[in-house]
């Protein structure tokens, strides 16, 4: 397979993975705000979309103070914006085309319509009812995921797909999850009632909130919620999943199917293993903020390590 | 013509000036005709518009589009115009358009291996030799390079038409990278999808295994001692308006599809990027033009090339489909010469007709063409697709009076040739819901390789949707039929 097809099939999984994402984790934070139990609620929730996002600079250099809308259309529709949510759908739509014959045409097909879908739709109507629009774009995604999953052979060419995939949503809940820690920091001596509403709406946002309710209850305290979103080996919501997914499609491509030293795939897989054998305590013994800032490094230098190896000439 | 009255053809005028090739001049049906006219005669317009439409979305579905670019590089993809009424040739007929084809091709491909080396046509004084040093595409490059089988033509698209008298004649040689054949197989699935049942009452013949020939014939020209070949399509990327197309050749031929930035040469091989490292290329069909294939040769601002690739061409270690230089074979001066050309190199009578061409560079052939432009078509030697013609019976006198002093100005860059009566096909028009005639010609596809040769028995017939038009190409309104080729 010729390396600018893997790339392109690669980042077509990354920015996929980030649409969904992004367009959760706006809903989410948004709309349970709105009857959260403590005050200064709206000015949390528009600033954790503005962390999320990675681009404060961009919106106050259009902008002059928070506001809810400008907030919402700049993450979701603005073009120029280049975390925005049309924007990532435009890197998976231009990703999707040089691949398309690749691929299957029914996942060209269903991309392009969902790209000219969100390009069409105005500001006036988004802002009328944003719900709606969060949802319809996740429901775009589930269909194009389904494709990908049910529709196109599982070679080497799905696993770079998968791979993208599978890298974006570990580094989004390392992200995400890292976001709430700093965001629960800031407030000052929060209730536990008002704690717990904070790491409820971290599983709401990583799509979790079910799986919780299976595995702990309704309980939504930090030691629980930490270990479902990141130890879990059965939670495809958890980084651990995560990396042992990425390990496995890694040994799919691999051409020696055996783990060098240094290679991306040793490396996937002693991260997996590490996260198999980490408990809560490692993780509060390390410290929460240096345990996931240094797991995200580790997934991105995993991640350009993967580059370099199948895609940089 | 009673039979008409109540159809779709009702008031289908039968011309005198052209040849029509489904009515004879009394009216009736060409007898290889009459089993399709029969069907289409029985349809009212209502059931023709749904097939029409039947037809629009198997384009759709099997992406068949070409995009036309606007601005912030966002492709609008259209379909091409499709006519559901088949253009139908002979089997007599098409051994004559094969014989024809396979002799020209043969012919300027020993007239380019003779211009690259020994220039004995030039020096027997059959051409001259500005008229050949002289063409744009002459390529330097290519003197004494000796190609892989002496192929230089891989890939040739001849257009034919039918004039006025019946005869066929070629109207032009496409000797560098034609293209459109990924229509002519498209065009024969929608066909197929949308009216099965009239290929029960036809023997014709079957052009699906194109890709297939294609490859063969690639294979056929790798390098000296390499066993099996890697092959590959070379494009320029997919902002390219045929990028459907390559894309279309390289997945039915099952190689890769490769842009110039996949490529890399190194100690004059080509090698492509793949995952698993550098992988030695040996044939690329490229559809790239020659000005853009080597940087360090050619155009230096090209991105779309691969530098280097004329050094391990000229080792021998690539072969590139068409050959570079080319073009001198089909330059509208040189076509003049086919005739000659055939005769000097194969002993042979031509068996298709050129048409009679005046070579503005010729003062005697000028002063004509000069005094007879509103009689005249005048075409630039190196321009292709239709562009920068003239059709004096349907220009004004400015027009005529501006292209005057162009011809004066720079006699190398232009012929004329009599306005050719392009034959006419009934064609099913939208506005007015029924078959007019229509203008068409014909495009075929002539493959050579080392000790091979295949033609595609079909090809595209291109229609001219305006009423009266004689422009035939894709970029200029043109609309496509299926082309049918009867066995035995």
């Amino acid at each position: 397979m010729l390396s600018r097809i893997a790339n392109n099939l690669f980042w077509l999984g990354r920015y996929l993975e980030r649409v969904e994402d992004t367009a959760r984790f706006i809903e989410v934070q948004y709309y349970s705000f709105l009857d959260a139990p403590f005050i200064q609620k709206e000015e949390i929730a528009l600033n954790s979309i503005l962390v999320m996002l990675g681009n404060p600079d961009y919106y106050f250099s259009k902008y002059d103070r928070l506001n809810e809308k400008d907030i919402l259309y700049t993450a979701t529709l603005d073009r120029e914006n280049p975390v925005s949510i049309i924007s990532s759908l435009s890197f998976v739509r231009e990703n999707a085309r040089t691949t398309r014959d690749i691929l299957s045409e029914d996942l060209w097909e269903a991309i392009n319509k969902f790209y000219l879908f969100l390009k069409n739709f105005s500001r006036k109507k988004f802002l009328k009812a944003p719900i709606e629009l969060f949802e319809d774009i996740i429901e775009n995604c589930y269909i194009i995921n389904g494709i990908i999953d049910r529709i196109i052979m599982k070679d080497i060419g799905w696993a770079f797909i998968k791979l993208g995939i599978d890298i974006e949503r570990s580094a989004q809940l390392a992200r995400m999850i890292l976001a709430k820690i700093e965001s629960i920091e800031s407030m000052e001596k929060p209730s536990k009632v008002a704690e717990n509403f904070q790491w409820r709406t971290l599983l709401e946002s990583a799509a979790a909130l079910d799986i919780n309710k299976a595995v702990n209850h309704r309980a939504t305290d930090k030691d629980k919620v930490l270990e479902l979103l990141t130890l879990n080996l059965k939670s495809p919501r958890s980084i651990a999943y995560n990396l042992q997914k990425i390990h496995e499609y890694l040994m799919m491509i691999s051409p020696e199917k055996e783990e060098k030293p240094e290679t991306p795939e040793f490396t996937a897989g002693r991260m997996a293993s590490q996260l198999k054998y980490t408990t809560v305590e490692d993780i509060y013994r390390e410290g929460e903020k240096e345990f996931y800032s240094r797991l995200l490094s580790e997934i991105y230098q995993l991640a350009s390590k993967i580059e370099k190896r199948y895609f940089v000439f | 013509m009673p039979q008409l009255k109540g159809t779709l053809f009702e008031g289908y005028p039968v011309s005198k000036e052209h040849y029509d090739e489904v009515f004879n001049e009394k009216g009736g049906v060409r007898k290889h005709y009459q089993k399709v006219f029969n069907y289409f005669s029985k349809l009212s317009a209502e059931e023709f518009i749904e097939l029409n439409q039947h037809a629009k979305i198997s384009f759709i579905n099997q992406g068949v589009t070409f995009a036309v670019y606007s601005e912030n590089s966002e492709g609008i993809e259209r379909v091409f115009p499709f006519d559901l009424f088949p253009r139908i040739i002979t089997a007599r007929e098409w051994e004559k358009i094969e014989k024809g084809v396979q002799q020209r091709v043969q012919a300027l491909n020993e007239f380019l291996w003779d211009i690259y080396h020994d220039k004995k046509i030039l020096k027997d004084g059959v051409i001259p030799y500005e008229l050949v040093l002289g063409s744009k595409f002459y390529n330097k490059e290519m003197i004494d390079l000796d190609p892989a089988g002496r192929v230089y033509i891989h890939i040739s698209g001849t257009d034919i038409i039918r004039h006025s008298d019946g005869e066929y004649y070629v109207l032009e040689d496409n000797a560098r990278s034609p293209s459109g054949v990924s229509y002519v197989l498209s065009n024969r699935t929608t066909m197929k999808r949308t009216l099965p049942n009239i290929f029960f009452h036809y023997n014709i013949a079957s052009i699906e295994d194109y890709p297939q020939n294609l490859l063969a014939m690639m294979e056929s020209l790798a390098p000296e001692g390499v066993a099996q070949p890697t092959c590959v399509v070379l494009t320029p990327g997919i902002y390219n308006s045929a990028y459907y197309e390559h894309a279309f050749l390289a997945h039915n031929m099952g190689i890769e599809l490769v842009e110039g930035r996949d490529l890399f040469v190194d100690r004059n091989f080509v090698y492509m990027k793949t995952i698993y490292g550098p992988k030695k290329v040996d044939v690329i069909y490229r559809r790239i033009d020659d000005d853009f294939l080597d940087p360090l040769v050619f155009n230096p601002e090209s991105l779309l090339g691969v530098p280097g690739i004329m050094g391990a061409y000229r080792a021998g270690n690539i072969t590139i489909i068409n050959a570079p230089g080319t073009g001198v074979a089909d330059d509208k001066a040189v076509y003049a010469y086919v005739p000659d050309i055939i005769r000097y190199y194969l002993g042979e009578e031509p068996v298709l007709k050129n048409v009679q061409t005046y070579i503005c560079e010729r003062e005697e052939d000028r002063k004509y063409v000069l005094e007879n432009m509103e009689k005249l078509v005048v075409k630039p030697v190196d321009e292709s697709g239709g562009y920068g013609l003239l059709i004096g019976p349907k220009a004004t006198k400015k027009e005529i009076s501006q292209y005057r002093e162009k011809i004066k100005k720079n006699p190398r860059k232009y012929i004329a040739q009599p306005v050719m009566s392009l034959s006419v096909h009934p064609t099913f028009i939208e506005d007015t819901k029924r078959f007019e005639p229509r203008h068409i010609d014909l495009r075929t596809f002539f493959l050579m390789g080392r000790g091979f040769t295949h033609i595609l028995k079909g090809g595209l017939t291109r229609v001219a949707l305006k009423r009266g038009s004689l422009v035939v190409n894709s970029s200029q309104g043109g609309g496509s039929k299926d082309t049918w080729v009867m066995e035995g």
